[in-house]
């Protein structure tokens, strides 16, 4: 569903993202870990076509992002950390936004906006202007309008931020579902514990390069996460006695970093 | 910390004018040049309106033996006009910042915070005041009537002239604030009652030299009156022509004290202000089908949206269309302004509907709302970027709604006068045909300069709808170019070419270089926008 090739960005000298790889077969929910400023949300936001890239090729259901970005654009949801939503329009009105954006018929869009605002319990709030609303609420409706063309293929930064724990739950929830139907979920999180349960795959990057990618279970080893993740970052003592080996050979394309530690092109 | 507070929001008022965002790089020596042009140009203008005004009021006023009106006239000017210009913006930043709960948050003292805000407004109410005073100054002293006392009062009084207008804007910013917080349609009331005082500002100023001859006529009779009914501004007068250190100080004393009054009654308030959240009552929703539209529908129904959001927005953005909106209503008495126009059409040997045709472009080159929109997307430009429409057709959606606010009032106008004329086709042709293509070219210029002057960091909307390089060239830049147009034929080619085939020629200029530019647009413009 997703394939990242070699992508590199740079802002004036400063290389925020440098030669990443990776690939998200249907099915999957991959987790995307690293420091405040590692290169995740430019990651991400060069997924979904909104930051133009250096050099790299990025594909979404075998298209194109530079070669053919509205294609992408219709198969991918995106919701970003901050949420920042046209103030000016109601929750309802933003929601038929993006509907026509897509092409979505009245009673489609009727139907999915009453089970989407059902899950996320929001109905009461739809016709409030999005200015009144909370960063939570505000969320929850990126989310919803994220879902309305019903996509394939999910990018979520920091989803959780903001949310309660039942509409955590409920997203958790959607994000599965989307992948037992056939999709693929690539999202950011801060929250390791989150990433370990849900992830199928779990990247990791460290100042713009990935220093780990794979199958959860290998990326961990025998400990958790959390572990792992100090100690590709380097930062945790009671880890310098060595771990097991983080990701797996051979998962995804030709990544610089796909080996124990040791192997990460950041040491 | 008030210096601080004060430097860091002229920075971002600066800011407003030429960098994309805070954390971007410098502009280019190219882009600050035409930045210092943009400014100069609108000095200049600014300047020679004003020189015009009070050269063509100097020696009258001396002559007749009421000097003290001739400065009276500039307070009035200025106290209006800085009155007018800070009221939406004092609403905007000292009330309405977004920034407001962040300051407060800090261990920073209310009244710092206030300060800090009022001092920006005062700069900008110092640079408009000193253009005027200039203006002013210029045929006072070469008239020979300056004194050495009044130099030193007209320099005291120019100085204190600011914090009387800056008083009244902030009382009017706090009653609008309030009275709009309280409702539910504030944006439409706050509309109305900002176009109807700027309206009724404008037609009084308009009729002011009539009471103003009426004045000279009558002499010290009218001036008494005048002490009595207005007695700041007759201090300022009096002070300055007549070098009366006793009326300059009553004028300090009317400038100092009501400020200052204003200033203690706000820091005393103004956390409490800030804190008070009104909200409004929740509105419950219940389903209801909607219709389906195309994206390139929803994308403009969303520019229009972001426009009547806020009157900040509309008013600065789109005053042209106010006044052509508001223009039909002279026509309630028909005969006179038809009179008046005629009049003024033998006076020029050129046709009224011409003439008419003329000032609409001037009112319709006056909306320059593409100039901001692209500015406006802000926090909200992963949304665009992130839908499915190329850059084209958010592009074009700015641009129908552009000429959707513009062209709807303009055809208004010159349906409405086009019909009080009965004029031929020709003045028909004219008056459909030139104002609308002046404004598509308004239109797609001030979209290209925004392409190339964004601001997507700002913190309250007047920032980009008025401050930006974007807005102010956009502004004053079709101005220039009509006026250069317009003085062409009033001066040189109004004997020999009849002014339909003038007017209409320079319609068919408008309309290629609309068309140029909108090629570009829809090349290197969206390449650009992708690239924000």
């Amino acid at each position: 569903m997703l394939k990242i090739e070699g992508l590199t960005k740079k802002y004036g000298g400063k290389c925020a993202v440098d030669n990443l790889s990776l690939e998200i077969a249907e099915g999957e929910i991959c987790g995307f870990i690293g420091h405040n400023g590692a290169g995740k949300t430019t990651t991400i936001k060069a997924v979904c076509g909104i930051l133009r890239f250096e050099s790299g090729e990025i594909y979404i259901g075998g298209k194109s992002v530079k070669k053919a970005p509205m294609e992408c654009k219709r198969m991918t949801a995106y919701v970003p950390d901050n949420p920042d939503i046209y103030d000016f329009l109601s929750g309802i009105k933003y929601l038929n936004f993006i509907a026509d954006v897509y092409g979505i018929g009245a009673s489609e869009r009727q139907q999915r906006i009453r089970q989407y605002a059902d899950m996320l319990e929001l109905t009461a709030d739809l016709a409030s202007p999005v200015s009144a609303y909370s960063h939570g609420m505000r969320q929850k409706l990126a989310l919803m309008a994220a879902l309305i063309h019903e996509p394939r293929f999910m990018v979520l930064d920091e989803p959780f931020v903001g949310l309660d724990p039942k509409a955590s739950r409920t997203v958790k929830d959607i994000m599965r579902r989307k992948c037992d139907d056939g999709g693929a979920v690539f999202f950011s999180t801060h929250v390791l514990e989150v990433a370990e349960k849900l992830c199928d795959k779990v990247a990791i990057i460290k100042s713009g390069r990935l220093v780990a990618y794979g199958d959860m279970d290998t990326v961990r080893g025998d400990s958790s996460l959390e572990t792992a993740f100090f100690e590709l970052e380097g930062e945790h003592p009671a880890l310098e006695g060595g771990h097991p080996g983080h990701g797996t050979e051979g998962h995804g394309p030709e990544a610089p970093v796909r080996g124990s530690k040791g192997e990460g092109n950041d040491d | 910390m008030i210096r601080r507070l004060f430097a860091i929001n002229l920075k971002v008022l600066l800011s407003g004018v030429m960098k994309i965002n805070s954390g971007a790089k410098a502009p280019s020596t190219g882009k600050t040049a035409f930045a210092a042009i943009v400014g100069l140009v609108a000095a200049i203008s600014i300047f020679s309106m004003f020189y015009m005004m009070f050269d063509s009021m100097c020696e009258a006023y001396f002559s007749a033996g009421i000097g003290f009106m001739y400065f009276s006239m500039l307070a009035v000017t200025v106290f209006l006009l800085c009155v007018i210009s800070s009221v939406l913006a004092g609403a905007a930043i000292v009330f309405g910042a977004k920034d407001n709960d962040l300051l407060l948050s800090m261990p920073i003292k209310p009244y710092a915070i206030l300060i800090g805000r009022l001092l920006v407004l005062f700069t900008a109410e110092c640079a408009m005041t000193l253009l005027a005073a200039l203006a002013a100054f210029v045929p006072w002293a070469a008239g020979g009537h300056a004194t050495g006392m009044g130099i030193l009062l007209f320099i005291i009084g120019v100085a204190l002239l600011p914090l009387m207008a800056l008083s009244a804007a902030l009382l009017l910013a706090w009653l609008l604030t309030l009275v709009s917080s309280r409702l539910r349609h504030r944006n439409i009331i706050t509309l109305v009652l900002s176009a109807a005082f700027l309206i009724a500002y404008l037609y009084g100023y308009m009729n002011i030299q009539g009471y103003l001859g009426e004045l000279v006529a009558r002499g010290s009779e009218l001036a008494e009156a005048f002490r009595v009914a207005m007695p700041p501004f007759y201090a300022f007068g009096a002070g300055i022509a007549d070098g009366d250190i006793v009326d300059g100080l009553a004028f300090a004393a009317w400038a100092i004290v009501p400020f200052a009054a204003a200033l203690l009654l706000l820091a005393a308030n103004y956390h409490r202000i800030l804190a008070t959240e009104r909200g409004s009552a929740k509105i419950v929703y219940r389903e209801k089908r909607t219709a389906a539209r195309g994206a390139l529908p929803a994308l403009i129904g969303k520019e229009m949206g972001k426009f009547w959001s806020k009157p900040t927005i509309v008013l600065n953005a789109s005053i042209g269309s106010v006044f052509m909106l508001a223009s039909p209503l002279i026509l309630i008495r028909p005969a006179g302004i038809l009179a008046q126009m005629d009049a003024l059409a033998t006076m020029s040997g050129i046709a009224p509907a011409a003439i008419l045709a003329m000032a609409f472009a001037f009112l319709g080159v006056s909306n320059n709302v593409s100039a901001s929109l692209v500015s406006l997307e802000g926090p909200n430009l992963w949304i665009a970027k992130s839908i499915p429409v190329p850059a084209q057709a958010i592009l074009r959606a700015k641009l129908a709604a552009h000429m959707l606010l513009s062209s709807i009032p303009c055809l208004f106008a010159s349906l409405c006068f086009g019909a009080a004329l009965a004029g031929g086709p020709a003045d028909w042709l004219m008056l459909l045909i030139v104002p609308q293509t002046a404004i598509a070219l308004a239109g797609v210029l001030g979209l290209m300069l925004n392409l190339h002057f964004p601001k997507l960091d700002w913190t309250n909307e007047i920032q980009v709808v008025k401050q930006s390089v974007a807005a102010m060239f956009t502004l004053f830049g079709a101005w220039g170019f009509l006026f250069i147009l317009w003085a062409l034929y009033f001066f040189g080619y109004s004997a020999v070419i009849p002014a339909p085939a003038y007017l209409l020629s320079c319609s068919a200029l408008f309309a290629a270089a609309s068309v140029c530019a909108y090629a570009w647009l829809m090349r290197r413009g969206a390449q650009m926008f992708t690239e924000l």
